[in-house]
């Protein structure tokens, strides 16, 4: 392998001995192991990686550290890969982004010629108007804009979700996090220490003595899982909420991390400098640079311009010198003199009181301007295929800003600073401020101690200015450039977010258009609103708008930092599929006899078993049988039990003697219905009652709360729900079939509708309710769902000779629509009383007080505005649904309907609906519903439609 | 009259039907997944990594009212002191939930003569105390081994750590999106849990747990591994 690749370096993450080959954008590359998509590509000599967002201008490798867009890439299918963070995997494929109809020909590129007609905020003015193009509009810029292609057959993956614990977490494995972790780890407490990157290290990895860096990083993490910290590294912690609870990411895992006490020790990155052609392959960040030839072996370049303001710049020269690459000129915005042992045989031009002008080039940097600071003076032109920039760093603070830490900008060293830090967080390393190395590990190590006691409760200190623990004392080896920009020499674009190609000149117009407070300026030019999430440009933007608007930088302010500081896939956040499902013990029987499920709640229940038709005629003529095993069942004991459900249900309980059921409705203190069932009493102090299948859980807590709220004293509740199956074995022949698997007497005489009887079933004791919904002659039967399975099989036996079906909800829901029962929720809602709905026998308004008593005294005074009734048509109305509204002769909607379904007994469509009261109350009143754009007719009904003196279902 | 034998499923016998290599029937008529592979490698996995198994069969039972301890005192001679916390007396796990809620597990065996013993001990009480059979109305699966936290802290946000969540510990939480009750009981050496909750979740919770300790290797574990475990501890 040759190309770019220089000669091994100590401490470099490269395997020389293992060879991978991969494709990009069609070609054949190869790379070492451990070697990222980037740094493969760049020791091969390509520089051009993707295309630009707006303008399509062609992009390469500018932070290597996973910030910018620049390196976007398409890995597979999987899009918006970054180049520099991702390692190359044998038998690749890697795609460049933006690019149509390929990398080197973009036709995209016009929009750049165009641009003068394309200035900021042209989009939101052109195409909005006329506002029917609106469609036409969205579908051109969606196919002209965003990131990657999203392959939609792509499976879903594997992602999941993981809590994670820490008294202490410390977030950045450098210097300075690394000696966080050790700290309280000695002392016993749980310590969790995260990084981005590979390995541990931080900048020792790629700057420094690379030797004895790599030595300390390898005895960091031993001594570290020795001390029983738990270290996860590439792991990215991307957002911290109230009582440090933190999230990062893994892979394809999301964490969500309590900590007692966090560390940020997440030091600093390189940010751009804004000159002409910054965006040209081949201006790299300093540190990328570095990162280039430290860890991976590769020059990425052959001959360089390095411009800078401080001796980072001149370190990145030093290590060039080293990789055999010439160093063409150093450009240093301090006046010097200054000098580098390092670079004094190498022939470099040093330009004191320089900064770099243009970057000349298109596909690849070929030239740099180097001008005075402040543009006055003799300009330089040198060619050179690499601009290296070390002009600019940003602390990592998006975590401390999101723990809602307050900052200020240090003029002096041209970067924000924090002023105050929540409580239970502490900042050690360059993140708390430029220092030296030991310095950072003496922060970490105070910042890891005080965090322990803090998460322990044993301090109250907190990681302020003036703790010691964010006071920057060493020499300032990199410090920022205190230009806005270098003086503009009018060759080029001088962008100041990559992410959405806006330039300074953008930033201008914006201003002048009177968006000029840093929150209005980012939403009306996008400006830190891609990828990089503000980290490259945000300061940058803060600056020029500080400029534009002839104010300070700190009274600029700062735009809000949010959740994810670094973009993350939407199937991380989703993780596992996690969608609780509840089945019944009889589910695996529906499934195998090709029942059609439905979801009711959180239930899977059967809607039919292929012809709903055929099981009400079972119902009506022969028998059958439905699991109705998610209904509701509570178990409520003790003396109390009669006077709390008189409280809590409208109708009256304590006369109800032993062994009999009574139906009986819910409401809240509104008289609102909450939900509906019945109750059976057992013995004097036991009752079992049920409630609706999907309000089951509400009704359960509304209990709870008021028998813990005082209304329920010597009541005990137990939820029953999933404890029983129930069955409802309904139809003419019911009581025949149920009869052959009892001792239990089941006539008429000694179990009348109405009561409940505990009996042995096929050996199964169960409690039968003579009840239905379905009016028919029917019995409940409640089982331990464990017989569930048995027991129904037992049923499905005994009834085969009477025709016995199994039925499912669609059907029930005819059979009880027949009998003009109401479903609570479906034909009532938040609004809904029971005389409004048609139960105002249920309700008693001479018991003593009850929820909802006043406000139905109210409603049984004045009378209700709309009632709830049946309604029939006499014939089949297939258009006839439910939720369509009914209209008066002015077509003003006055009702709708609830429910509706054509009945296979009857022979015609009927329903309930609700109408303004005075309709509803007489009987064959015609009315019209509103059909798309036409009128149906219905004829108001009372009382049942099916056996309407319920003579079949006391049978 | 014909006489009935029924029999008694758990509500994940879907789930193990298609794997487990024999179906026995334990406990007064439950069937329950033998072993699904060899019973050392059943066992290996739960040394090593972590196994789940099915023991739905298990008694359980609620007790409600201000003076449950002193009935579990009467019935079993011991019972837990703070909420959040079991203990084992006279072979009943028993759990308290609240001041006035106790969870009794028991081997299936155990059921009946537990529920007795309770009865017995409430006749001596002035206080109202109920006491339900929920057997069939809550699926209970056991988690053994070394990465039994790790898995568990794929699905619920406990803290299982040693220190937090040892063994006498007992929780009311939420374990994938649902409610349920987590036991620590280490089978003699190897750290265990049970998980207790709502039937008809069963098996959504064991399709979850398989998928979460995909990457684990979790392995399920039959009947007759949950005995050798249970013989350990």
């Amino acid at each position: 392998m040759s190309g770019r690749r220089i000669e091994p370096q100590a401490g470099e993450t490269i395997d020389r001995g293992c060879t991978v080959r991969f494709r990009f954008d069609g070609r054949r590359y190869e790379g070492y192991a451990g070697d990222t998509i980037a740094s493969a590509l760049t020791a091969a000599g390509v520089q051009v990686l993707s295309r630009s967002f707006k303008y399509h201008r062609p992009r390469g490798l500018l932070c290597g550290a996973g910030h910018c867009p620049n390196c976007l890439v398409q890995v597979g299918d999987e899009p918006n890969v970054r180049a520099c963070r991702r390692a190359i995997e044998e038998g690749m494929e890697v795609a460049p982004q933006n690019a149509w109809p390929s990398l080197r020909y973009d036709a995209m590129t016009l929009t750049e010629v165009f641009s003068r007609f394309l200035p900021v905020g042209f989009y939101y003015k052109t195409f909005i108007r006329p506002a029917a193009m609106w469609p036409v509009y969205e579908h051109v810029l969606r196919s002209a804009a965003g990131l990657g292609v999203i392959d939609q057959e792509t499976p879903e993956g594997d992602f999941d979700k993981q809590y994670l614990h820490a008294d202490v977490a410390v977030v950045g494995g450098g210097p300075a996090g690394r000696s966080a972790a050790r700290a309280p780890g000695e002392k016993g407490a749980r310590v969790l220490l995260m990084d981005e990157n590979e390995e541990l290290g931080g900048h020792l990895r790629f700057s420094g003595d690379g030797e004895a860096g790599r030595t300390r990083v390898d005895a960091w993490r031993e001594s570290l899982t020795r001390g029983g910290a738990t270290v996860l590294t590439q792991t990215a912690v991307i957002g911290h909420y109230q009582n440090h609870w933190l999230s990062a990411v893994r892979g394809n895992r999301l964490y969500k991390i309590r900590a007692g006490a966090v560390v940020v020790a997440t030091g600093a990155f390189e940010i751009p400098m804004v000159f002409d052609g910054n965006d040209r392959p081949g201006v790299l960040l300093g540190t990328a640079v570095q990162r280039l030839v430290r860890m991976h072996g590769v020059a990425p370049g052959r001959r360089a311009v390095i411009v800078t303001t401080s001796d980072a710049g001149w370190d990145v020269a030093a290590d060039l010198v080293e990789a055999g690459v010439e160093v063409a000129a150093l450009a240093d915005e301090r006046p010097g003199p200054h000098a580098d042992q390092r670079l004094d045989t190498s022939g470099a031009q040093i330009l004191q009181g320089h900064t770099i002008g243009a970057a000349y080039g298109r596909r690849a940097v070929r030239a740099a301007l180097l001008v005075p600071v402040g543009g006055d003076g003799p300009r330089h032109r040198v060619d050179c295929d690499l601009i290296a920039v070390s002009t600019g760093w940003n602390a990592s603070l998006e975590l401390a800003y999101l723990a809602g830490a307050r900052s200020r900008y240090d003029e002096d060293l041209g970067e924000m600073q924090l002023q105050e830090v929540p409580d239970g967080m502490y900042l050690a390393g360059r993140v708390a401020g430029p220092g030296g190395l030991e310095q950072d590990i003496g922060q970490g190590r105070e910042a890891g101690h005080v965090a322990s006691l803090w998460a322990r409760g044993d301090s109250k200190e907190t990681g302020t200015a003036g703790s010691g623990l964010m006071t920057p004392s060493s020499p300032v080896r990199a410090r920022s450039s205190r230009q806005v920009a270098a003086p503009a020499t009018g060759h080029d674009k001088r962008f100041v977010c990559y992410c959405e190609d806006v330039t300074d000149v953008d930033i201008d117009t914006a201003l002048l258009e009177g968006y000029d407070r840093i929150e209005l300026l980012k939403r009306y030019t996008a400006l830190g609103m891609g990828p990089c999430q503000g980290r490259m440009c945000g300061l940058q933007g803060i600056r020029h708008c500080a400029r534009g608007t002839d104010t300070s930088v700190a009274d600029t302010g700062r735009t809000t930092t949010r959740p994810p500081v670094t973009p993350v896939t939407l199937g991380v956040l989703a993780g596992q599929r996690m969608d609780p499902v509840q089945l019944s013990a009889l589910h695996d029987w529906h499934v195998q006899q090709g029942a059609r499920m439905m979801v009711s709640g959180l239930w899977l229940r059967p809607e039919h078993y292929g012809d709903p038709v055929a099981e009400v005629g079972a119902v009506r003529q022969a028998v059958g049988l439905i699991d109705v095993s998610p209904l509701g069942k509570l178990q409520l004991t003790g003396p109390g039990v009669a006077l709390m459900l008189e409280r809590l249900y409208v109708n009256q309980w304590r006369d109800l003697r032993r062994g009999r059921v009574r139906y009986g409705i819910m409401c809240n203190d509104e008289g609102v219905v909450l939900d509906d069932g019945v109750c059976a009493r057992l013995s004097e102090e036991e009752w079992y009652v049920s409630t609706t299948s999907t309000g089951a859980a509400g009704a359960l807590e509304w209990m709870e709360w008021w028998r813990q709220s005082g209304w329920g004293d010597g009541v005990h509740i137990t939820d029953m729900t999933e404890t029983h199956a129930a069955f409802n074995l309904a139809g003419p022949h019911s009581r025949q079939v149920l009869q052959q698997l009892t001792e239990r007497d089941l006539s008429k005489a000694k179990f009348p509708y109405m009561r409940a009887r505990r009996a042995h079933v096929a050996g199964v004791p169960c409690l039968l309710l003579r009840i239905g919904f379905t009016g028919e002659l029917s019995y409940e039967i409640h089982c331990p769902a464990g017989f569930g399975r048995y027991l129904w099989e037992r049923l499905m036996e005994a009834g085969q000779s009477f025709g016995l079906r199994p039925f499912g909800v669609e059907a029930q829901r005819v059979l009880r629509l027949e009998k003009a029962h109401f479903i609570v929720g479906q034909d009532t809602d938040a609004l809904s009383d029971p005389i409004a709905a048609g139960a105002d026998w249920a309700v008693r308004l001479d018991k003593d007080d009850f929820l909802g008593k006043r406000a139905l005294t109210r409603v049984s005074a004045e009378g209700p505005r709309q009632r709830l009734v049946g309604f029939r048509t006499g014939r089949r109305v297939e258009a006839l649904q439910e939720g369509l509204q009914i209209v008066d002769a002015d077509r003003r909607i006055i009702g709708w309907i609830s429910s509706c379904r054509h009945s296979p007994t009857l022979g015609e469509t009927l329903g309930l609906c609700w109408l303004p009261a005075d309709l509803a109350a007489r009987e064959q009143a015609t009315f019209t519903v509103f059909v798309e754009g036409r009128l149906e007719t219905a004829q108001v009904h009372h009382g049942p439609f099916y056996d309407p003196e319920g003579a079949r279902l006391r049978s | 009259m014909a006489r009935h034998t029924p029999s008694l499923r758990s509500p994940i016998e879907e789930r193990w039907m298609e794997s487990c290599t024999q179906v026995i029937e334990v406990a007064g008529g439950w069937r329950m997944p033998a072993a699904f592979q060899s019973l050392e490698a059943e066992l290996q996995a739960a040394r090593e990594r972590v196994a789940l198994g099915d023991e739905t069969p298990r008694g359980k039972l609620l007790v409600q009212g201000q003076e449950l301890a002193e009935a579990a005192r009467q019935a079993f001679g011991g019972a837990p002191g703070a909420v959040g916390t079991w203990v084992e007396a006279d072979g009943v796990e028993l759990s308290r939930l609240r001041p006035d809620l106790l969870y009794c597990g028991t081997a299936p065996e155990r059921l009946v003569s537990a529920t007795e013993a309770l009865r017995a001990a409430t006749k001596g009480l002035t206080g109202q105390l109920t006491i339900t059979d929920v057997t069939h109305g809550r699926f209970e699966l056991r988690l053994l081994g070394p990465d039994a936290a790790t898995l568990l802290s794929r699905v619920c946000g406990l803290d299982f750590h040693e220190t937090r969540f040892a063994q006498g510990h007992v929780a009311q939480t939420s374990v994938a999106k649902t409610h349920q009750l987590i036991l620590r009981a280490d089978a003699a050496d190897l750290p265990a849990y049970r998980l207790i909750g709502g039937r008809a979740l069963g098996a959504y919770v064991w399709d979850t747990l398989m998928e979460a300790g995909r990457d684990l290797q979790m392995s399920p574990i039959g009947w007759h591994g949950l005995e050798r475990t249970r013989s350990s501890d």
